[in-house]
């Protein structure tokens, strides 16, 4: 018996879309607070075993006793939504920029818990209280402690990095968990170092974790096909049948393969709960697509059994599993396209769904199919339509090869999260562990270490020069503070990773290299993954450049007025309009202005070298990632006045973009600005957005309007021919215009009917309704249709 | 040599062929009152205003009072303080003297955004009325294989002399009655129709642009006046491209001062189709762009 036997493609989307419905009218997220409490009552019970042990014996409690259920929608078993709590910030209605004050508190998710009939306010507050009282818990308030002057106005931040990774799944879906202990049980027999054979033997306990979830979802179905008709009861038959043979042995059609992948990915997360945000599927094409060809099944069928995947990275009613990114399409090494008909599926399922999550990301190369153009087309312009990000394969493989991946290894690159690159199954990149403010070292540079914003002093910057000769040595003056807050980031980064290794994550390390390297992949003394890094969020880019260039403008026309600009920052230019104007109309990045434009180039340089040069906790490189995850908001607020004519606690600029509204020339120009970055210096990633004008676009079909779009968008940034150097590598855009976005805000209902108009902030989709009013005019803002006019 | 500029970037397949670096050059001999670009009709630029409230320190002649420029007073002023050294975001003139040597550089830097066979294309204002230094531009730029393309009014007596190094050429022609003509653009069609005879007898193909405006050329009988003009010409030398009515420079022209003097020009889509339909019974090949 097989699913199309059972049920019609039209059949099973329509159960998708149910499940949606349903998921959508949760408003509670409890489970991570049972997984917590399961943990709990267990850890005595193994408290004397090794860490690695402990921590897959919890997880096999945990799949032992977490309440389980199967909704007579799904045609799969399986959830992660006991894995998250409502507490992403960005995408809550009520966020406010003023009061962000960072994720520092790692107990703060129990103020996200609602007492309910098996949750006590008593059991909430016993359970924050043991969470304080954890080594884990204890090292990172200490970490904090330590660089609480820098974060509490964010000249750097720092954080331990939860999910964030691609695993990779295609041996187990392929031979299945049994195969993968054998090998585990042949690996016990000769391996001598203490160690490792401690963590083989976790390893083993975790992935049980996943054979007791599917027994225990095996006879939940097998129960419901007891009390349900036909078809639905054959329908849960197989889906019994199935659990009781994945993810024990390989998957042999798409039904199964779908079914495996989702029991991993629950006990992946359910490891690190709560919130293990941005863990990534990888190729989605290239991983299911075998098994669909297996038994030839149409586009149809395989887009409807997709469907439901998608459905599954949706948690409750605001999608809380953010930055999970599916990516379809690539090149091979040898150029080859990879698109194949799951390519195709998976675009119409998520066409068709439009949800809120999970992320589509696109790679694209010069040899990219017009087809796969042509299907992106009703993306980009089908008003509140999800829209992917997209990877330029041509640029990346050159960069992550420059960065030290081997070449075999190219094709398999992923996005973690936003627009993070690292390789599937053999990358532990700790994306967001360190994150830098330019624009307040600056502010700093310029204000002896005071910051402009509450008085404070921060850090140990110093100034004996005077106005004049601060500002002739202000590039000088910059970096070497900049080296002063980088190291002492940095330190704090490699603290927090070292908190967070408290935690091992025996299951994900075997999807990780684990059961190679016999290491967690968390270890900070040994290497458990292939690659190893972590990551540094580069924010003010622009800001800086403009304000080098202004700086340099004022010393040229008005050096008599060193003074007054030094004045004038600290009363962010109270009393001295005039002297604003004139920095504003100072020489701005993305017009292609040699002298802006190389400055910013400059910066790149030096900042990433800079990052580069700093080690790790295995002594490997810090990644540098210009991108700014809606932070070019929360940081701006924390940044006083500064020499472009910028206001203080105005937002920063988004990643490598332009400061918004300073890009008047169109998106010729502006791409001209772009290509002169050093993009082999972004190993670490960057983002940038276009928004674009659809009534720019007059082809009459959704079709002809992606291949227009490939033209005039999407080939002038990534595919220049005659660019001598590497191309960018990234983009996402909303196409849209602030009057479209303004008529939603106001008339959801005529606009929106089915309560969800999906535009992007960074890589992440976001439920425009669900916005906060400064996130939503943080996204019209930053249309900024002047800077990408194409007509 | 300089060229005057008042607004630069690039567009797709509008102004030419492929992507293309689309420059306006500075002055127009006609006064279009529909002028999308009114900045840029007068040799000397006009001061925008494009702030509400103008602050008083910007002029040291006293020329803003109460956050208003007095235009009167700017009379004679050559320092212009204003925009030079008072540099602000309220007060602005668009004008910039590029040296030919400095565009080419600028030109030749934008070479991998010129694909589709794209190139440059110089319009206004009316490129023209800079004739030896776009005469200049244009060679070097054949020179270094560039693909050329001008929009031009075509009064322009020499105009002739340019086309060796004109790849692609358009053409508008906004009345075919001479009378007209003068009246609404303050110039007369008669050297136009010359040069238009001019060029159709070279191997040089006319994209002939006619704006339809309500109330200047869009009636029924219109129709005819156009045809009866192209008709006798060779068809395959020629196409047209009908634009309609639009109000998108309105704004700029209260920023320049000036007082915008069009009346409903609108044009029902319908007028557009009829254009359209009666070029193409008489063998004219209409295109959109």
């Amino acid at each position: 018996m097989v699913i199309q036997d059972i049920c019609t493609p039209e059949e099973i989307t329509e159960k998708a879309k149910t499940l949606f419905k349903e998921e959508q009218a949760i408003n509670q997220l409890n489970g991570w607070f049972y997984i917590k409490r399961i943990q709990k009552k267990f850890a005595e019970v193994y408290q004397d075993n090794k860490p690695e042990l402990k921590s897959a014996q919890l997880l096999r409690e945990v799949a032992r006793e977490i309440p389980l259920s199967i909704s007579r929608n799904a045609i799969f078993a399986g959830t992660q939504r006991d894995s998250f709590a409502r507490s992403y910030a960005l995408i809550n209605p009520s966020f406010k920029v003023e009061s962000f004050a960072g994720y520092c508190d790692s107990t703060a998710v129990f103020n996200d818990i609602n007492q309910s009939d098996t949750i006590s306010c008593i059991d909430i507050e016993e359970m924050r209280e043991y969470e304080q009282s954890s080594e884990y818990v204890k090292a990172l308030n200490v970490v904090y402690q330590s660089v609480k002057q820098y974060t509490e106005e964010v000249v750097f931040f720092v954080e331990q990095v939860t999910g964030h990774t691609i695993a990779d799944f295609r041996f187990i879906l392929k031979n299945g968990i049994h195969c993968v202990m054998q090998k585990i049980d042949s690996i016990l027999t000769f391996i001598e170092d203490e160690e490792k054979k401690t963590n083989y033997q976790a390893f083993k306990i975790a992935l049980e974790t996943v054979l007791i979830l599917a027994q225990r979802y095996a006879e939940c179905a097998e129960q419901l096909g007891q009390e349900v008709d036909e078809p639905q009861r054959s329908q849960f038959k197989l889906m019994s049948e199935t659990l009781r043979k994945v993810p024990a042995n390989g998957a042999q059609n798409l039904y199964e393969a779908i079914q495996c992948f989702m029991l991993l990915w629950q006990v992946m997360c359910m490891e690190q709960s709560p919130n293990p945000f941005a863990f990534s599927v990888g190729n989605a094409d290239r991983i299911f697509e075998p098994y669909r060809a297996k038994e030839g099944l149409s586009r149809d069928m395989t887009s409807s059994l997709l469907k439901h995947l998608l459905v599954f990275y949706n948690v409750a009613d605001r999608s809380w599993a953010i930055s999970q990114n599916l990516i379809v399409s690539g090149k091979s090494n040898d150029g080859t396209d990879l698109s194949n008909l799951t390519s195709y599926a998976l675009l119409d399922a998520y066409f068709d769904m439009n949800l809120p999550q999970p992320i589509l990301s696109v790679k694209l190369h010069k040899n990219t199919p017009a087809e796969l153009y042509e299907e992106l087309g009703k993306f980009f312009f089908t008003p509140g339509c999800l829209t992917p990000s997209l990877f330029n394969d041509d640029t990346m493989f050159e960069v992550l090869h420059q960065s030290g991946i081997d070449k075999e290894d190219l094709p398999d690159y992923s996005i973690a999260g936003c627009q993070e690159p690292l390789i599937m199954g053999k990358d532990n990149g700790n994306t967001t562990n360190s994150w830098l403010n330019l624009a307040k070292i600056l502010e700093l540079t310029l204000s002896s270490g005071v910051s402009t914003i509450s008085g404070n002093q921060i850090g140990e910057i110093s100034n004996q020069q005077d106005s004049l000769e601060l500002l002739k040595n202000i590039k000088t003056n910059f970096y070497h503070n900049l080296q002063g807050y980088v190291t002492a980031m940095t330190t704090a980064a490699n603290d927090a990773s070292k908190a967070i290794s408290l935690l091992p994550v025996p299951f994900l390390s075997t999807l990780m290299g684990g059961i190679e390297s016999g290491y967690d992949m968390r270890d900070t003394r040994q290497q458990g993954t292939k690659y190893n890094g972590s990551g540094c969020l580069i924010h003010g880019l622009s800001v800086l450049a403009d304000s080098f260039v202004a700086i340099e403008c004022l010393l040229k026309q008005r050096p008599e007025d060193a003074d007054r600009l030094i004045r004038a920052l600290k009363t962010d230019f109270k009393d001295d309009e005039e002297l604003r104007q004139f920095l504003l109309a100072c020489p701005k990045y993305g017009n292609n202005i040699e002298l802006v434009d190389n400055e910013c180039a400059e910066i790149v340089n030096k900042v990433a070298d800079m990052i580069q040069s700093q080690k790790n906790y295995l002594g490997n490189a810090f990644r540098p990632d210009f991108s700014t995850p809606s932070t070019h908001l929360l940081y701006g607020y924390w940044v006083g006045a500064t020499p472009d004519g910028r206001h203080a606690r105005e937002m920063l600029n988004y990643g490598v973009d332009p400061f918004y509204g300073e890009a008047q020339l169109g998106l010729g120009f502006r791409t001209l600005s772009y290509i002169k970055l050093p993009f082999e210096k972004m190993n670490g990633g960057y983002a940038s957005h276009l928004g674009i004008d659809p009534n720019s676009f007059k082809e009459k079909s959704f079709e002809q309007k992606g291949i227009a779009f490939k033209k005039r968008v999407i080939a002038p940034l990534f595919f220049q021919e005659g660019n001598k150097k590497l191309s960018p590598f990234y983009v996402y855009v909303n196409v849209s215009t602030p009057e479209i976005l303004r008529k939603v805000m106001e008339n959801p209902k005529k606009y929106a009917p089915s309560g969800v108009y999906i535009m992007r902030i960074h890589g992440t989709f976001v439920n425009f309704l669900n916005l906060s009013p400064a996130i939503q005019n943080d996204i019209i803002k930053r249309l900024d249709l002047q800077s990408t006019k194409i007509d | 040599m300089v060229i005057n500029l008042f607004q630069k970037g690039f567009n797709y397949s509008q102004d030419g062929p492929g992507n293309r670096l689309v420059y306006h050059l500075q002055g127009c001999n006609m006064k279009c009152p529909w002028c999308s670009n009114p900045e840029g009709m007068t040799v000397t630029p006009p001061l925008m205003a494009t702030g509400n409230t103008i602050p008083t320190y910007v002029c040291t002649h006293g020329a803003v009072v109460d956050g208003r420029l007095h235009r009167e007073r700017c009379i004679g002023c050559d320092t212009h303080e204003c925009v030079i050294i008072n540099k602000n975001t309220f007060l602005v003139c668009k004008n910039k003297a590029y040296d030919i040597d400095v565009l080419l550089e600028e030109i030749l830097s934008c070479r991998p955004l010129f694909f589709d066979h794209g190139g440059v294309t110089l319009t206004g204002g009316e490129a023209t009325m800079q004739f030896d230094a776009v005469k200049q531009l244009l060679l070097l730029l054949k020179a270094n294989s560039v693909h050329t393309a001008i929009e031009t009014n075509g009064t322009h007596p020499k105009l002739e002399e340019l086309l060796p190094y004109i790849d692609y050429l358009i053409m508008d022609f906004k009345h075919y009655d001479t009378k007209a003509h003068q009246l609404f653009t303050g110039v007369s069609n008669e050297e136009i129709k010359n040069n238009f005879k001019k060029v159709i007898n070279t191997e040089k193909i006319i994209n002939i642009r006619i704006p339809l405006i309500h109330g200047v050329n869009a009636d029924a009988e219109d129709i005819e006046g156009f045809i009866s003009f192209f008709k006798p010409f060779p068809r395959e030398k020629m196409t047209f491209e009908f634009l309609p009515y639009h109000e998108y420079g309105k704004d700029k022209w209260v920023q320049c001062g000036y007082i915008y003097g069009v009346n409903n020009g609108f044009v029902p889509k319908q007028t557009v189709s009829h254009f359209t339909q009666q070029f193409k019974l008489n063998g004219l090949h209409v295109i959109h762009t």
